[in-house]
């Protein structure tokens, strides 16, 4: 058993790096993958801290299983204060590179400072090199990953890079690795990029050590052969795009920059059709069963040559809402975002934003001459990326995202900003998901269906997903535990239908990884804490109750089609189940966390830093 | 006689070549009937998405009635020109 999880922390500015190891605490009360790097989080990064300024940290970790047998953990988390949000940042990716760095025998990185120069970092198991990356910046994710491989001379390295997108701070550009995986959500490319760091390629060669070895291989198997089965077939065979036509069906499919939630082209871009028309092959993150990633080519006409993996967001957000219904150039802008390093759904949103803009004579005045966006225009989509990566003309407005674009704008075009808390909405309407609606506002790193899959309960029979109601607090808060318990194991989401019993059973592989006591009851409380963490770090920003709520769209505008015709979102109903959210979590009902409520999930240090920081606020305000 | 659609969307479709399947049911059938009508017209579709002896669906799929409702109670009767929606349940992405 290693002594504990060792914690690698890099100063750019200094070219220095140091070994420490994680508090054991921590991975008791945070597992690791999300749950660790926002506790680091929380240690380095002090309040206030100017999320593109050297002093964010961006920090990376895998969950505790990485490396090892057990299915779907080869993922790793990143974290720092989000330049779109001004909230806590945290992003899922796996892959290789997952692998390939728990195998340096370190667990977490922690980077800080700003390198002088545009540099890359390369972990050699336990030897750090600073190396210039002059040349490489510029370049796209995927060639900067073969450029630095050649350079070491060794195909087994693994590289996680930004593209320019994250090298010109686009307040949404994420961070890719092997090729087509993305950290993608809240904008840590542009935190990268901020500190002139290109990428972090890894060499691990050392086996990771677990606790109970012969059992957790026992426990693993009988997963792999679960994560085969039935439960996890619609992502092998057909992925997550099959949900085009069933939201479209549902009245849940955002379209036109949400002006809709029905498309008339679903059927041309749905992913029947890119399975029967476009569909290569499949390829896996390591010790996955499930292969989710599907890889497309595209063998004639204008976009001939594009090759591109999708799933449903990338292509809800690049097609349907931007009204665009032919999958050529949807795969072809898929391509680009991956290269550029942008995410395709903020990406998609910011794209949708100006096209109505435009349809609405708002932005007239604006990169004169240029192509600009316009709902079906997909040739200005695909023009519109590069200039979004590079900042150019109108690009440099959609960069800084739809929160601060619309309030640059103005003109009422912060009615169709769709947006909360700053991040772009993923591809599920509000209007017709009441508990998602909750989970929306609510959620601590902003719009995101990932973090709170209160869809779920919507589609469960349990309620009636066209009514907000009380009741919704709790099952929208435990649809978030489990989430963040998961994102801290690390463990795919798509693997968590093949449990009979998901908490008890991942408890007996985290404990029988790493040696400590766990089971379902203290899972479940880990989940918790992390949730509270990741909130306790934003009220330490400034958050206040007038950040959970929704873009003025969805109340106001009834949705004109589909079953969800005339179906709006009250504002009482929301503040009704935002309430009762307040009350599942133990919070105020001004959703502040009372220190009692920390103590009790045996957070008192968080609690106390906490109160320091208000008592700070207090004087200074005085 | 009761005539309903059953709209196919997903896996199911792929395994049943079609997007939708008409079926003509005994007046006062049951969406458990409807179900297994289709098992008998579309015996791929048992397994991956239908349990068998008519149970209902595999937990990774959702029944809906119309797109309204979801998981309705299998012993609900139909009516005339109900479309039965055979969905797998949207996930992550």
């Amino acid at each position: 058993m290693e002594p504990g999880f060792r914690l690698l922390v890099i100063d750019l500015g200094a070219s220095s790096a140091s070994t420490q190891v994680v508090p054991p605490s921590y991975v008791e009360h945070y597992l690791g993958g999300v749950g660790l790097v926002v506790r680091l989080l929380w240690d380095y990064c002090p309040p206030g801290a100017d999320p593109l300024g050297p002093d964010n940290p961006l920090v990376f970790a895998t969950g505790a299983m990485a490396g090892t047998l057990v299915p779907t953990s080869s993922k790793h988390a990143v974290a720092a204060k989000s330049p779109l949000t001004g909230f806590v940042g945290d992003s899922l990716s796996g892959g290789p590179w997952s692998l390939a760095f728990r195998r340096t025998g370190y667990s977490a990185i922690v980077v800080q400072g700003m390198a002088p120069t545009p540099t890359y970092v390369f972990i050699d198991d336990d030897t750090v090199h600073f190396r210039p990356a002059t040349h490489l910046w510029g370049r796209g994710s995927y060639e900067t990953e073969q450029l630095i491989r050649k350079e070491l001379g060794d195909s087994a390295v693994r590289v996680s890079s930004i593209g320019p997108a994250g090298e010109n701070k686009v307040r949404y550009a994420c961070i890719g690795n092997d090729g087509t995986r993305q950290a993608g959500r809240t904008g840590l490319g542009a935190v990268m990029g901020s500190k002139r760091l290109k990428a972090i390629a890894v060499r691990g060669t050392r086996a990771v050590q677990v606790a109970n070895h012969d059992r957790l291989v026992q426990v693993s198997i009988d997963l792999l052969k679960r994560g085969q089965g039935p439960a996890t077939e619609k992502y092998r065979i057909l992925g997550t795009v099959g949900n085009v036509l069933s939201l479209n069906r549902l009245g849940a499919l955002p379209t036109n920059n949400f002006q809709r939630s029905t498309f008339p082209g679903a059927e041309a871009v749905s992913g029947e059709y890119l399975y029967q028309r476009y569909f290569r092959n499949t390829s896996a993150c390591p010790a996955c069963p499930i292969a989710c990633q599907h890889n497309y080519r595209v063998t004639e006409g204008e976009y001939q040559g594009t090759r591109a993996q999708l799933d449903y967001e990338s292509l809800f957000a690049l097609g349907p809402l931007n009204g665009i219904a032919s999958l050529p150039p949807i795969l072809r802008a898929a391509q680009l975002c991956d290269e550029l390093g942008l995410d395709t759904i903020s990406t998609g949103v910011a794209l949708a934003w100006a096209a109505e803009c435009y349809q609405r004579g708002v932005l007239d005045e604006v990169d004169r001459g240029a192509l600009h966006p316009a709902f079906g225009d997909y040739e200005a989509l695909l023009r519109m990326l590069p200039r979004i990566a590079t900042r150019s003309g109108l690009g440099d407005l959609l960069a800084e995202g739809v929160k601060r674009a619309s309030a640059s704008v103005g003109q009422g075009s912060e009615h169709w900003a769709m947006h909360a808390k700053g991040l772009e909405l993923p591809g599920y309407e509000p209007r017709t998901l009441k508990t998602l609606a909750l989970g929306l506002a609510t959620g601590t790193r902003g719009g995101c269906h990932n973090r709170s899959a209160a869809y779920d309960v919507d589609m469960s029979g349990t309620v009636d997903r066209f009514r907000g109601e009380v009741g919704r607090g709790p099952l929208a808060a435990e649809t978030e535990d489990l989430a963040a318990t998961l994102d801290s194991l690390i463990l795919c989401k798509f693997i968590r239908r093949c449990f009979d019993d998901l908490y008890a059973e991942s408890a007996r592989l985290f404990s029988l990884t790493t040696g400590l006591n766990s089971d379902a009851k203290e899972l479940r409380r880990a989940g918790q804490r992390v949730v509270n963490l990741k909130k306790a770090f934003n009220i330490r920003e400034g958050w206040t109750h007038q950040d959970d709520t929704l873009p003025p769209r969805l109340f106001s505008d009834p949705l004109p089609d589909g079953v969800g015709q005339g179906v709006s979102l009250g504002r009482e109903e929301l503040e009704l189940m935002i309430a009762d959210y307040y009350q599942a979590r133990g919070w105020t009902a001004q959703g502040l966390i009372p220190e009692k409520k920390l103590r009790e999930l045996g957070m008192g240090d968080i609690a106390a830093q906490l109160r320091e920081v208000h008592d700070g606020h207090r004087r200074h305000n005085l | 006689m009761t005539h309903v659609t059953v709209e196919l969307f997903g896996m199911s479709r792929l395994l049943a070549g079609q997007t939708e399947v008409e079926l003509d049911l005994a007046g006062g059938s049951s969406l458990r009937d409807a179900l297994a009508a289709l098992a008998q017209e579309h015996a791929a579709l048992v397994g991956p998405v239908l349990a068998p002896n008519g149970g209902g669906l595999h937990p990774c799929y959702a029944l809906s009635l119309n797109g309204r409702s979801f998981a309705p109670d299998l012993d609900a009767t139909l009516g005339p020109g109900d479309r039965v929606l055979i969905l797998s349940t949207p996930a992550g992405g």
